[in-house]
């Protein structure tokens, strides 16, 4: 096939702990748009990264082919010289710097040191036409510029090099309807000039908007890949989540009583993006011994969401705080602890531990005051009390006096739940509580909200995995875009039903 | 672990119960404001050589920090925990340095005030007191300036610090006595940094355009002082009298910048105070104020002083 | 090495106090051997009447940085605390009220720090820094410079009594705050939530403590110490000077940190802070007693600052492996 113009052959990819590309090959034909589809975690953006040569060829197995001829890329810079120019989803731009010297930076038209500005700042001036972004002065500082236009920037400024394979990662992420619409035309612009595209998205819109082919990524694993003629969206999200579930997740239904929590016209200001909010007016209730699962993208306002309600975001939040149908105002963490609430955020280490401290210590954090000993800690009692809920969980260690940054995550995680647990709270929000867990300590986390459910605590699960979502959740509301897209219930919710309301606008 | 400490413990105890003041030469120690400088560098060199040719061992103790009264205090009780068997010492505050002085008295240690002394411990006060440097300075001025309305700032190291408040007082007060229309524009401080003395006096000469002369009590001032009127290019307008006989200050001072500096004699300082140790212990009664006075030199003088002194003024 | 030396060294070097500890122990065995004198019982009481002086705002400043704070106007609010009470003692103000107003003035000024860092989040150096000259500057106008003097006796007492006629009174105190502090950061339920503000202040926040009061608190107990301290500088020189609590703040600062309490927060000792005091106060001693020349003290002093600090780093990765 002659007109392959990339072959990424038998690829593996492997970090401490995970692999996360398992003998992955894909193909690309001259002047084809194909796109990358996947859950979180399906491996798409470190196979660009290999591509892109982000990844040595000596960190990982497999081989590149380019034009029929094999590359070894020590570097980004070998990569390129390929051709091969990659657009990231994190941007790196200058925002000090002017536009001009964002689109051609280590590309400055000039003799030796000298630059020549006439012909920068024309020449930027005709990119930017071409993005129909002309009425923007080159010398504007980048920083000026709203996410939208710093996208369309970064995608030129890879273009202007005149690349041979282009990747995308989520191209139209920050992009409105119209920029969307000039970024589809100049991709079909490239494609008509014989270079080749790669994106990666979640919009599957876009997927039949705008690609030949489609391939399908899964667990680091290679899926199918398909002329979209031939592939229609539900084959899609089927061959995205499909997995066998194998039972990963005792779950034992627990009687569900009445209403303990209620929240009403819940929005949060976005915080970087101004005038957007990143929780649009959502409402949802809570009942007693339900496990309540929260899906949707990374991104979409879950972990806001919750954050809102237990009053660690405040600014510019408006909201309405039931429990057990009494109007309860939060302003900090303490009322919401006060009103029954416990909270496990989503990154242990950031906001979850004490990191110097003993488990111990960790442990007692939320219940210091109602210690007895009235200003004094009786270490003896405290660790009476630590030791209850050490055992309890289960938590592997050497002594209650070990520092928790020692333990395994698995543990680590169990910790922070011991410590929201001696609180006995009667809702329970857990942000991706089995993240980056062994698979042993994660059925064991799954085992305890199932004995609290069981004891009538009411649990919020917010999580990205699929599997965990749908096995272990009595009700599953499904967030994208800051609105509720989804209410399952019972036999509805299925990693389907939730990939679709997911991505569903 | 415990164990080891509580060793520890007995074993300094154990040492500190037997006191050793073995046989030595007398101890003499020196303790003033600062370490080194153009002034306190040649008193220390005085010290030294009058110690030595008592036979004596001298030593100079200053605060790391310039000025630190509360810090000379504390070395001046080390000094006592050595072995002091002189103190001579610059009583800057004198209630600051009581309690120490009343130690040094019931150990029957010599003291000698430098510059500044507190009666009913220091057997007498050699040098340049406060009061008679500031009255000083004023009829220095008084001469240069002649029949001229004189309008003048004075810099010093702090504008916190007591001793340098008493000079710039008595400078003041008797400027007023010897030319009643005589204008003072400020004080100001420069931290003992010429850059500081040379920036200060630069604003305010320009917000006084009639400001036109300026007198030291830190040696830096007059340093900065020097810049200043070389920038300016205003020599002849503008009296300058730098203080203390450091080798840029006179090299200033035979250029025209300054018009003239006031020396203490800070040699003679240290030999004399040595001198009157000596005398106390031969039993001689002393007159409680030993003044060494202050040499003012002009331009003309400053190669003889130099020549006789040892200033090298290359 | 045998094994047995290598134990003792690790348990050692396990105490966090060791970067502290080690230079003291160092430096007055060296004295030992050359000169006697240092161990004669009243320069013993004078090293730790000066320490005494530095550990009394010391302690409050443990805490402050175990919370992952820091003060540069520790020093100005030593001043301030003198010249206030000095200039109501003057006014006739009886010593308990002058004291405690006093104290007053110390309490504002950590007010001002803690509401402007903590509340409106401004950076803690530059603002205390601000502070400092703000506060200094206050003191210059109304004092013009010169220092008070003739105290009651009274007052002066509280500075210069000595117990036994051996130790100083400042010793007493600092014993009692040292003690004081060391059960509140140990023990109590207000130490705890300190610590942990340091060790994670958003861990902290979202388990229900008032992260904002208790921060706040922590630069008020440094600036009413600091002041305390330049209460008792007036009585134990009789003179209170406008200036005496200049650079102080660097000096303390430097004797917490070399003490072995972490900068970044969450870990603190009162133990170490104290071994911290000693040995700073007893550098210029030593020095002297071996007859170092005067030139020579800074950088000694320097030096031994960064032997603590290398000791400490070493202490810890000894202690990871």
């Amino acid at each position: 096939m002659s007109d392959l113009v990339l072959e990424m052959k038998h690829v593996t990819k492997r970090f401490p702990g995970v692999t996360a590309l398992k003998d992955v090959s894909i193909s690309l034909r001259k002047g084809e748009v194909m796109a990358i589809c996947g859950e979180n975690g399906a491996g798409k953006s470190t196979l660009m990264r290999v591509l892109s040569g982000s990844y040595t060829y000596r960190e990982y197995e497999g081989e590149i082919w380019i034009n029929g001829q094999k590359q070894q890329f020590s570097g980004i810079h070998d990569a390129e010289s390929c051709g091969i120019e990659m657009v990231y989803q994190e941007l790196n731009m200058n925002l000090v710097g002017s536009v001009a010297e964002n689109l051609y930076v280590g590309n400055l038209p000039g003799k030796g040191p000298f630059v020549n500005w006439k012909k920068l700042y024309a020449d930027t001036s005709a990119v930017l036409r071409r993005i129909s972004l002309d009425f923007i002065d080159p010398r504007t500082p980048a920083g000026m510029l709203n996410s939208g236009q710093l996208q369309l920037l970064a995608i030129m400024r890879a273009v202007i090099k005149k690349p041979k394979i282009m990747v995308l990662d989520e191209p139209t992420s920050s992009l409105s309807d119209n920029e969307t619409a000039i970024l589809f035309k100049l991709i079909r612009e490239l494609k008509a000039e014989g270079v080749s595209i790669v994106f990666i998205t979640h919009k599957l819109d876009e997927v039949y908007e705008l690609s030949d082919r489609v391939t399908v990524m899964r667990d680091g694993e290679f899926i199918s890949v398909d002329k979209i003629s031939d592939v229609d969206e539900n084959m899609l999200v089927e061959r995205m989540v499909g997995r066998k579930i194998e039972n990963q997740y005792p779950k034992v239904r627990a009687e569900i009583g009445e209403e303990v929590l209620r929240v009403e016209h819940l929005t949060v200001p976005h915080p970087s993006i101004k005038d957007r909010n990143i929780v649009e007016d959502i409402s949802f209730t809570l009942h007693k011994g339900e496990i309540l699962g929260l899906g949707g993208l990374v991104g979409a306002g879950r972990s806001e969401s919750i954050g809102a309600v237990f009053g660690q975001i405040t600014d510019g939040v408006s909201k309405k705080v039931y429990v057990r149908g009494k109007e309860v105002l939060i302003r900090r963490p303490g009322d919401a602890i006060h009103a029954g609430m416990g909270f496990l955020t989503e990154e242990r280490r950031k906001s979850g531990l004490v990191p110097v401290f003993s488990i111990c210590h960790n442990l007692t954090l939320c219940i210091l005051d109602k210690l007895a000993g009235g200003k004094f800690i009786r270490a003896k009692a405290e660790m009476d009390t630590a030791k209850g809920v050490f055992d309890r969980l289960r938590i592997k260690a050497p002594s209650l006096h070990t520092q928790v940054i020692n333990l395994s995550g698995g543990n680590q995680q169990k910790v922070i739940l011991g410590k929201w647990l001696l609180d006995s709270p009667s809702i329970l929000f857990m942000d991706e509580p089995t993240k980056g867990i062994d698979v042993g300590a994660k059925a064991e986390i799954y085992t305890i909200m199932c004995e609290l459910a069981a004891q009538g605590v009411a649990i919020v699960l917010i999580s990205s995995d699929m599997g965990e979502l749908v096995s272990m959740s009595d009700r599953c509301l499904v967030i994208s875009n800051g609105r509720i897209t989804g209410e399952l219930c019972g036999d509805e919710i299925t990693q389907k039903n939730v990939m679709r309301a997911a991505i569903a606008d | 672990m415990k164990k080891m400490f509580a060793l520890l413990l007995v074993l300094v105890l154990a040492l500190a119960v037997t006191p050793a003041f073995a046989e030595e030469p007398l101890q003499v120690y020196g303790v003033s404001v600062m370490a080194g400088g153009a002034a306190w560098g040649r008193f220390e060199d005085g010290l030294m050589a009058a110690c030595e040719e008592n036979g004596w061992e001298g030593h100079y103790l200053a605060p790391v920090n310039a000025n630190d009264y509360t810090a000379m205090v504390q070395l001046c009780e080390t000094a006592l925990n050595n072995g002091a068997d002189a103190l001579l010492v610059a009583v800057t505050e004198p209630t600051l340095f009581e309690e120490v002085l009343a130690r040094a008295k019931a150990q029957n240690v010599i003291i000698i005030g430098l510059c500044v002394g507190l009666e009913g411990y220091t057997e007498c006060v050699v040098g340049t007191d406060p009061i008679s440097l500031g009255e000083n300075t004023a009829i220095a001025l008084a001469e240069l300036a002649g029949d001229e309305q004189i309008n003048v700032t004075s810099g010093q190291t702090r504008l916190a610090d007591a001793t340098q408040n008493m000079q710039v007082g008595a400078f003041e007060s008797k400027l007023a006595e010897l030319a009643p229309d005589a204008v003072i524009v400020d004080r100001f401080e420069c931290n003992s940094n010429a850059s500081t003395a040379a920036d200060k006096l630069s604003a305010l000469y320009v917000a006084n355009p009639e400001l036109n002369a300026c007198v030291s009590f830190d040696s830096y001032v007059g340093v900065g002082a020097a810049s200043f009127v070389g920038d300016y290019g205003i020599q002849d307008k503008f009296i300058a009298l730098g203080i203390d006989d450091g080798a840029e200050i006179l090299t200033a001072v035979k250029s025209g910048t300054l018009d003239a500096t006031i020396a203490q004699q800070w040699f003679e300082i240290g030999r004399q105070s040595v001198n009157c140790v000596a005398k106390k212990l031969a039993g001689e009664t002393l007159e409680y104020n030993q003044g060494v006075p202050t040499v003012i030199i002009y331009p003309d003088d400053v190669d003889a002083y130099a020549a006789e002194n040892g200033i090298d003024l290359t | 090495m045998s094994k047995q030396k290598k134990s003792i060294i690790k348990s050692i070097l396990s105490m966090k106090e060791s970067g502290a500890a080690i230079p003291l122990v160092i430096l007055a065995i060296v004295v030992a051997c050359i000169n006697r004198n240092f161990f004669g019982i009243f320069n013993l009481m004078d090293i730790l009447r000066t320490a005494s002086f530095y550990l009394m705002v010391a302690v409050p400043v443990t805490f402050l940085m175990s919370a992952g704070g820091m003060d540069l106007s520790l020093g100005a609010a030593t001043s301030l605390g003198g010249v206030v009470c000095g200039t109501l003692l003057k006014a006739g103000v009886s010593i308990p009220v002058a004291i405690l107003l006093a104290l007053l003035t110390g309490i504002v000024v950590g007010l001002i720090n803690g509401v402007c860092i903590v509340r409106f989040a401004l950076p803690p150096f530059i603002l205390t820094l601000g502070t400092q000259y703000c506060v200094n500057g206050i003191i210059n106008v109304w004092t013009n410079g010169l220092s008070t003097t003739n105290f009651p006796n009274a007052y002066v007492k509280l500075g210069q009594y000595r117990v036994g006629g051996i130790i100083p009174m400042p010793i007493i105190y600092a014993l009692v705050i040292a003690l004081i502090g060391y059960v509140l950061l140990q023990h109590t339920k207000f130490g705890r939530k300190v610590l942990a503000i340091g060790g994670n202040q958003e861990t902290a926040r979202l388990a229900g403590i008032n992260v904002i009061g208790v921060r706040i608190s922590t630069y008020v107990c440094v600036s009413a110490m600091a002041a305390l301290a330049g209460v008792i500088y007036g009585a134990r020189f009789a003179t209170v000077q406008p200036a005496i609590g200049t650079g102080t703040e660097m000096t303390i600062m430097a004797s917490v940190i070399v003490g072995g309490t972490s900068m970044a927060g969450g870990v603190g000792t009162i133990i170490g802070t104290s071994i911290g005091c000693v040995l700073l106060a007893m550098i210029t001693n030593v020095l002297i007693m071996l007859g170092v020349s005067a030139y020579w003290q800074s950088f000694v002093f320097g030096l031994i600052l960064i032997l603590s600090l290398f000791i400490d780093r070493y202490r810890q990765r000894l202690l990871k492996a």
